[in-house]
């Protein structure tokens, strides 16, 4: 059993006269990444918040390397590392000088840790330049070494690709995982995007209109989202062809829409079945373009199902 | 300790890089010359006193051909008897020798001799002056002389200081001078029935005794502008410098701390409020430090960046005032009377006091500013509000004193945070004291504080 370093417990949270987290519990492990998924307006950010202390709570715990934000706020901080929003850095310094004062207001950074973390997020080159003259996506990095400076149990990164380019998100994933997985890091990174956190998360917490939906292995939560079958799509010379030869496979159901053809697969032997229907097309002579699996939307729409938000007005 | 020394020294590290604030560092630089060299400029407007009467007339040929031609016999022998002596106004003998030729005034000491002396000392005087004896001169006043004044004649046939023949010559005795205004005090708190007139006169005299007795030649009490302008219009008794040095611009200069004052409003209402505008507050607040050790850092740098301005004005003025009139009395002591007390000390010394006292001012407007920062997010906010209450604070409370007569106002920190002012007795509240002013202050003080802290320790961010 991997330890739990963040633990959140029946937080509550009200801003104004808006009553924006209820009862939020969840824990997250070191060597893990954890994905924390939400529409807009869910309250990830207001969550997040309140773990790195920068809004107090109305009730319930929350406690990261097993000591109580609200009680050892200094020895809860010491080991948690973060950006919240957007990554703001005092634009008149440049990022080796920010880095330097986020150094001396924690214990034991050497001059050695900076360059290390300034390499990691591939920004060594440019470390000399003031933040001013940083593009969105350097300075989201620029947040990512603040954040893994003094190799923090927990990182918790709030839409952390926001600005990054595709190379830069792909770096960053590596980067994550290499934290939980190889150091042991827990990396709690929230999104609105399905897609992101099939790419890097281990396991996901799913918030939604301030309350928690449940915590997801991502297994579970590609099964949950098919039910007992998997979705196919078939491209291929003849649809009408192929749909005749394919019929006597037992189990699966195919459904012709335009000119391609919709099979639904047991996921009971999923890939024997596809395999059949690959070569039983291929033998009956008709040309055969390319079979894609669908799981990827319908997990994005099971998520748009389940946050019950389909484009509609935020809650 | 540590953690906290690392706080400061990165609150340090921002302000530095701030354009602005290399901006406020060097205003306050320029700010401190350009008023030592108004005053230096206003001096040349001014003439020197010194170079009045330098060498004074003793022929007093206008006089005598004056006399000849209206046949007046008396004054004739008056202004030839002066002009055979080679007596000028400015010599010790002239005030006996017009007292014996009868035309001695009751203000001067050979006439107050002569008016209080039931013989005629004419005889006396003449020959006192024609034999130039002023040891038996002095002898002889002595003991007619008022019981307080008689110490200044003792102390100059003690210690053997001749009288001077022309006062405004270069090599004048200074101790004559202060021997003279001694005498002239004690004649004057004789005469008036004013306490105060009374105990101002008996100030002068301990002061100038206090000199004599030090030897110090040059006190640089006295010697600001306002002091000079003073002593050349009013007849009030202040002892005096009659010349230009570097103290008459120095000792005006503690005023540029106001200066400061409105400086340090832009630092200490940024310092905090910046945090949020830039939006840099949530990387500072997720590090392991309490927010009131963050927030202790921010107000140890921003006291101790008014101290530094205010040094930085002080070594300025005084470097300035040096190049301006010369550093030739920078040793000069400071010396002053206050109700019977005599105090000494260090020119320079006394005037650092002057720029701390006016800190104090500094202290509380950034106090204010600083509190006005941690309650609001804008640092424009905080500034505007802090340079509104700066300006208009005072003036709000002197009008509702002084137009309306409410006399409450007085409990305001606007009528105490300028100490240096009440210190020195300009204030328009009768009996304000330092204590209840310093009251007022620290209860102020501790309202910003708390405000303060209130507002940032607890705040969501
Ligand atoms: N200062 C505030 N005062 C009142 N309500 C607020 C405040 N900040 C946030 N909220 C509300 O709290 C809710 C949750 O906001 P939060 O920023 O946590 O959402 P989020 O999940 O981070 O959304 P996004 O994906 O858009 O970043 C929203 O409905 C928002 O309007
Ligand atoms: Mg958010």
């Amino acid at each position: 059993m991997p330890e739990t370093v963040l633990k959140i417990e029946n937080l509550n949270k009200t801003l104004g006269k808006r009553h924006i987290l209820h009862d939020i519990s969840f824990d997250a492990y070191a060597g893990e990444v954890f994905g924390f998924l939400g529409p807009n307006g869910a309250g990830k950010t207001t969550t997040i918040k309140c773990a790195v202390g920068l809004i107090s709570i109305d009730s319930g715990t929350i406690s990261i390397g097993g000591r109580e934000v609200s009680e050892d706020f200094e020895g809860a901080m010491a080991q948690v590392g973060g950006i919240v929003e957007n990554p703001e850095m005092y634009k008149f310094l440049t990022a080796r000088q920010n880095l330097e004062q986020y150094a001396r207001m924690r214990d034991g950074i050497t001059k050695e840790r900076i360059d290390e973390v300034l390499k990691i997020v591939g920004l060594a080159n440019r470390a000399d330049e003031k933040i001013s003259k940083y593009s969105l996506g350097m300075r989201q990095r620029a947040g990512v070494a603040q954040a893994i400076l003094h190799k923090p149990k927990v990182l918790i990164l709030d839409e952390p690709t926001n600005g990054l380019d595709p190379a830069g998100i792909k770096e960053l994933r590596d980067i994550l995982k290499h934290l939980a997985h190889e150091e042991g890091v827990c990396v709690i990174v929230s999104s609105h995007l399905m897609s992101e956190m099939e790419l890097m998360c281990d396991r996901v917490g799913i918030i939604a209109q301030g309350k928690m939906l449940g915590v997801y292995t991502l297994e579970e939560l590609m099964n949950s989202s098919n039910g007992e079958n998997e979705r196919y799509l078939i491209r291929c010379g003849d649809a009408q062809k192929a749909m005749e030869a394919i019929a006597d496979i037992e189990g699966i159901e195919s459904t012709l829409s335009d000119d391609q053809l919709e099979i639904s697969v047991p996921i009971e032997g999923a890939k024997e079945t596809i395999s059949r229907i690959n070569r039983q097309i291929v033998l009956a002579e008709i040309p055969l373009y390319e079979v894609n699996l669908l799981e990827k939307k319908k997990l994005e729409e099971a998520f748009i199902e389940m946050t019950g938000n389909g484009g509609d007005q935020i809650g | 300790m540590g953690k906290l020394t690392a706080l400061v020294k990165n609150e340090y590290i921002k302000q530095l890089k701030k354009r602005s604030t290399i901006i406020i560092l060097i205003l306050t630089a320029i700010v401190s010359v350009g008023f030592t060299g108004i005053v230096k400029l206003s001096t040349l407007e001014m003439s020197d006193p010194e170079l009045d009467d330098h060498t004074p007339d003793t022929s007093y040929s206008v006089e005598i051909e004056d006399a000849r031609r209206n046949g007046d016999d008396t004054s004739l022998e008056y202004y030839t008897f002066l002009s055979e002596q080679g007596i000028s106004t400015a010599d010790w003998r002239y005030d006996p020798a017009v007292t014996a030729l009868g035309e001695g005034s009751f203000d001067s000491v050979a006439g107050y001799v002569q008016k209080n002396s039931s013989e005629d000392i004419s005889g006396r005087f003449r020959d006192f002056v024609i034999n130039k004896d002023w040891k038996g001169y002095y002898g002889f006043i002595k003991d007619k002389l008022p019981e307080e004044a008689r110490w200044a004649v003792e102390f100059r046939l003690e210690n053997d200081i001749a009288p001077d023949e022309n006062m405004y010559s270069e090599d004048a005795d200074w101790r004559n001078v202060q021997l003279d205004q001694y005498l002239q005090y004690a004649l004057k708190k004789s005469k008036v029935s004013s306490e105060q007139m009374k105990t101002n006169y008996d100030d002068a005299m301990k002061t100038a005794r206090y000199r004599l007795e030090h030897d110090i030649a040059f006190n640089v009490a006295g010697t600001s502008m306002t002091d000079m302008e003073r002593v050349m219009y009013e007849d009030e008794p202040m002892p005096t410098s009659n010349k230009f040095t570097m103290w008459t611009a120095f000792t005006t200069s503690p005023s540029v701390v106001s200066f400061v004052g409105l400086l340090i409003i832009i630092i200490a209402g940024s310092i905090v409020a910046s945090e949020f505008s830039n939006g840099t507050i949530k990387f500072l607040l997720i590090n392991p430090r309490s927010r009131g050790k963050i927030l202790i850092s921010k107000y140890i740098t921003v006291i101790t960046a008014g101290l530094v301005m205010i040094v930085l004005c002080f070594i300025v003025s005084l470097l300035t005032a040096g190049l301006m009139f010369g550093f030739g009395e920078a040793g000069a002591t400071y010396v002053k009377t206050t109700a019977g007390e005599t105090t000494a000390v260090p020119g320079i010394l006394y005037i650092f006091g002057q720029y701390m006292l006016k800190g104090v001012y500094v202290l509380v407007m950034a106090t204010f500013s600083f509190a006005l920062s941690s309650l609001v997010k804008s640092s424009s906010l905080a500034i505007g509000l802090g340079i509104f209450a700066m300006t208009m604070g005072e003036s709000v409370v002197m009008m509702l004193k002084q137009a309306f007569g409410i006399d409450a106002v007085r409990y305001t920190i606007f009528a105490n945070y300028d100490i240096q002012s009440i210190a020195s007795g300009q204030t328009i509240f009768a009996g304000q004291t330092i204590g209840f002013a310093l009251i007022i202050i620290a209860i102020h003080m501790v309202v910003f504080l708390l405000t303060a802290w209130d507002g940032f320790t607890r705040r969501d961010v």
